[in-house]
């Protein structure tokens, strides 16, 4: 998180020279370094007043007020004895002005352009003012410019740019509906599919957007289509190819069944290579697949405090878990007509805790199909009749057919005779049109 | 005298005669010809010997005499021109002829049998139980097929509801009612007589065994059905008639404000009936499907905590929204739902449970709005075993042992002989259907404006078949850029 003065650029060359063991950290550049360090400073108490710092920082290398505003109001309160605590007045104040003259500066060059009537300045104004507003956090007006670069755009590539453009803004603003239909655009221009360059963003862009909306089939599968082989700088200042394997392969572990699993993510060469970076979630899949939940489950839980660090994945931590475990329990139950709960317990519960209240919420769901025994303290698999399902389904669908026809029948009848009620005088402060009927109780 | 009770005993013709049914309809016609001609010597003669009259128009023969002279004997007990007349010899007359009357010969005399059926159903002739059950049967009578709405189904729907005798009309609202006056007629070329002719054919009002009604009398023709079966306590019919009350078909965002008491209903006895919120058939109006819910929160915030497995949100809706309850008169609904709240859990348990102990269940419902203890339990058990809503059977247990409830398969296997019984059952109701459905389409078929909507489209396909442009090219002026879509003027004039 600190940068590297020249002494220390010095010492580590030094020990790689001495065959020592030097760890680079991979976090990504650009604005979302900012986000990772609030996020970790709100989220984490070791961490907390380190990452505010490096935060206050981080924002003051810019020249977003916003930020430092909201940096410094955590670290206010966090830790009101560190030096970051106060508030650096001179700064904002000059940092405004500076910001205030840009914008003047790049929108009376736009309006020049825009007299001029040539297409490309137009844009290319656009766009400068965008990226202006996005660097002092105005990603309204940032998306608004970015927007309008679409109305000038000749070629495909500036098609391409725009979109990345406002997918940038949208990640900032959590915007997932925004970054999942720019993606869906650039989806659509043609020979996209053949710029391998292009491969990874796209498919780690929708992934994470699919992620923040909460449809994790959807996430899981374009995460698993990234491909590594093509140039990181593309998608390096969105994720890194460990946040790749880490999302990936959580959401495929939530999601998928154990030989797709095994097909799509450990056989799969191209996900490979992104899950070699986070080695215990390949051992974890590989646990889940050879039928080693409880091995499986403690490798994850032992991660679990830095995936609640992450700025994506933090708010969906405790649900893709929740499904991971409520998995485990459904496969380690698949073999059996019954188990003891005292096996499930020592396999799946908590040290002295009983895992029966989440078998209760697994069945009420309807993810496991069982039945609890109290007095024998079994887990009992609905075993269902051939013979009886296929008569109920029969005499159901004979009902359903029928009622529904029946119905059908009434209302076309109703219709034509023309006894559709229609609308009546307009109810003062309604918005209901009411019909002019008899009033209930009153015999017609 | 004896002349005019000659014209009075002249119909039907002998059985002897063996007479076909276009001989039948013939004399009928003329016979109802002939007592219009001669009414006011009949009128007279009827006054004057009723005892006689009666005899001659027995119900069972001679239904079109009878009609006529229960009509004049009630009108002259309703304007009292004759003192002569006893109010017992009328309710007999009118007794055999509602439970007596020839389903054939009734159809030639419908609006005269429809007025005497509506002023029967006013109640001043018979007890109410009385008049409902006669009212009933005589519906059942003349429409044995159970499928044609008739105005006389409300006003008997309403008696049973207001005297309390629902027991009398279930035959006529268990029917499902599939066609309504008002729907264009037919030109069937059958006769009235026909004993094979389906209802929809005779039940018209230019036949009289019905009058117009309008969209606010069939709705509230299923709000009250559903209030019947309410004070039943039979819940899944409930829903069902207050359902079609709620998706009655509407236009132009029309809905009604009997559709809107329906829906509350609805949600409460659909808790009733299944323990779970009711959801919209897909043909209701998206109107009706995005209104109704906003216009009635306090019964979805209801529906909402019945399903939250605690209580306290369900006894909260209920004491803050008592006005609400008080006001759309839902509260002994209401109570019957939270009563009903401590059974749907147990019922629930069977989804989760093979078998469990009572101590386990009382912890359950304990949480639930009140205290049981042991013994309430097992009371609430073996209640709901017995009255069939708990497929389970109670363990006692023996020696200081715990006792257990079992849960018990809900389904049964049939035998073959019973789904075969019932495949064909299916099958008939099916088959009837499409009988229904073929003459719902012979008759929108041949209705005036089906048939000139059809020739128009025939017209328009030939004409597109010749010149596939339409008439596109003709409607381009002149001077129009298509490009620009400016139009040039020429100012040259």
């Amino acid at each position: 998180m600190a940068h590297l003065t020249p002494d220390l650029q010095n010492y580590f060359g030094h020990m790689r020279q001495q065959g020592g063991v030097v760890v680079e950290s991979e976090k990504p550049p650009g604005r979302t370094q900012f986000d990772r360090l609030l996020h970790i400073g709100r989220s984490s108490i070791p961490l907390c007043v380190d990452a505010l710092k490096a935060a206050v920082k981080e924002a003051k290398a810019g020249g977003d007020v916003s930020r430092y505003n909201e940096a410094w109001e955590n670290i206010r309160v966090a830790a009101p004895y560190e030096p970051e605590a106060i508030k650096d007045e001179e700064w904002i104040k000059r940092q405004n002005d500076i910001n205030k003259k840009e914008s003047t500066r790049l929108e009376s060059n736009l309006s020049g352009y825009k007299q001029n009537g040539i297409k490309e300045s137009i844009r290319m104004g656009n766009e400068d003012l965008g990226q202006h507003y996005e660097q002092i956090g105005k990603l309204r007006e940032a998306s608004d410019a970015y927007g309008r670069m679409r109305h000038e755009v000749s070629t495909t590539k500036h098609i391409m740019d725009c979109c990345q453009r406002l997918i940038s803004v949208a990640l900032q603003r959590r915007d997932w509906s925004s970054i999942i239909s720019n993606i869906a655009k650039i989806n659509s221009i043609q020979g996209v599919e053949d710029d391998r360059g292009m491969q990874p963003y796209i498919k780690i862009v929708s992934g994470i957007g699919y992620l923040g909306k909460g449809l994790f089939k959807e996430a899981a599968d374009n995460l698993l289509q990234a491909d590594l082989s093509a140039p990181a700088d593309t998608f390096n200042d969105i994720a890194t190819p460990n946040d790749v394997a880490i999302y990936g392969g959580l959401l495929a572990l939530a999601v998928m069944d154990r030989d797709r699993l095994q097909t799509r993510v450990l056989d799969n060469p191209q996900f490979r290579v992104f899950l070699e970076t986070e080695s215990h979630i390949r051992k974890a899949i590989t646990h889940f697949v050879s039928g080693r939940y409880s091995a499986c489950l403690s490798i994850l839980e032992s991660y679990k405090a830095d995936y609640l660090l992450d700025i994506y994945l933090s708010k969906h931590v405790e649900t893709i878990f929740s499904r991971i475990r409520q998995k485990c329990i459904t496969q380690y139950f698949v073999p059996f007509s019954c188990v003891t709960l005292d096996s499930l317990n020592e396999t799946f519960a908590h040290d002295g805790q009983s895992i029966e209240a989440e078998l209760v919420d697994m069945i009420r769901s309807g993810s496991l199909n069982a039945r609890i025994d109290s007095e024998s303290r079994l887990l009992v698999a609905v075993q269902s009749d051939p013979r009886l399902e296929m008569q109920y389904a029969a005499l159901k669908a004979a009902r359903k057919y029928g009622d529904e026809a029946k119905e059908r029948l009434r209302r076309i009848n109703l219709i034509a005779a023309g006894l559709e009620v229609k609308a009546g005088k307009q109810q003062p402060g309604g918005e209901i049109a009411w019909a002019e009927g008899a009033p209930l109780g009153a015999v017609s | 005298m004896k002349q005019d009770f000659n014209l009075l005993a002249s119909f039907p013709p002998p059985r002897e005669l063996h007479i076909e049914d276009q001989q039948l309809d013939h004399a009928a016609k003329e016979y109802i010809r002939d007592l219009n001609l001669n009414k006011a010597e009949l009128k007279k003669a009827v006054l004057s010997n009723h005892a006689r009259a009666i005899e001659i128009a027995d119900p069972t023969t001679n239904t079109i005499g009878c009609c006529l002279v229960a009509s004049i004997l009630t009108d002259a007990l309703r304007s009292k021109d004759s003192t002569a007349i006893e109010p017992a010899a009328v309710h007999q007359v009118l007794f055999n002829l509602l439970s007596r009357f020839d389903v054939l010969q009734v159809r030639y005399v419908g609006s005269l049998f429809r007025s005497i059926l509506e002023e029967v159903c006013t109640g001043k002739f018979f007890s109410p139980l009385l008049t409902a059950e006669l009212a009933s049967a005589a519906i059942s009578r003349l429409d044995p097929s159970g499928s044609v709405y008739t105005s006389a189904y409300l006003p008997v729907a309403k008696l049973a509801l207001a005297e309390d005798c629902v027991e009398a009309v279930l035959p006529i609202i268990d029917r499902d009612l599939t066609f309504f006056p008002g729907a264009p007629t037919m030109r069937h070329g059958r006769l009235l007589c026909d004993a094979a002719l389906p209802s929809p054919y005779y039940i018209t009002k230019s036949t009289g065994l019905t009058d117009d009604v309008e969209p606010a009398h069939v709705l509230e023709y299923y709000y009250v059905s559903g209030l019947l079966y309410t004070t039943r306590r039979n819940w899944t019919k409930a829903r069902k008639s207050f359902e079609r009350a709620v998706t009655y078909p509407g236009k132009d965002h029309g809905v009604s404000r009997i559709s809107l008491a329906a829906y509350k209903r609805w949600l409460l006895v659909g808790l009733l009936a299944d323990g779970v919120a009711p959801t919209l058939p897909n043909y209701t109006l998206t109107w009706t499907k995005h209104s109704f819910p906003r216009l009635c929160t306090a019964y979805i915030n209801l529906t909402e905590s019945f399903l939250a497995g605690t209580s306290e949100p369900l006894t909260s809706t209920v004491s803050t929204n008592a006005a609400t309850w008080e006001e759309d008169g839902t509260q002994s609904l209401v109570a019957e739902v939270v009563d009903a709240y401590q059974r749907w859990l147990i019922v629930k348990l069977r989804h989760v449970y093979s078998r469990l102990p009572i101590s386990q269940i009382q912890q359950e419902i304990t949480s639930a709005l009140m205290s049981l203890n042991a013994g309430d339990v097992i009371a609430l058990l073996e209640s709901m075993i017995a009255s069939g809503s708990l497929k389970a059977e109670l363990r006692r247990g023996t020696g200081g042992e715990e006792d257990y409830l079992i849960f018990q398969e809900d389904r049964a296997l049939l035998s073959e002989a019973d789904f075969a019984r019932e495949i064909a059952q299916s099958h008939h109701t099916i088959t009837a259907l499409t009988e229904e459905y073929k003459l719902v389409n012979e008759r929108l078929s041949t209705n005036r404006e089906y048939v000139s909507h059809m020739a128009r489209e025939k017209k328009r396909a030939e004409k597109e078949k010749e010149n596939p442009m339409g008439d596109f090219e003709e409607n381009l002026e002149d001077d129009e850029d298509l490009m620009t879509g400016d139009m040039q003027i020429d100012n040259t004039d």
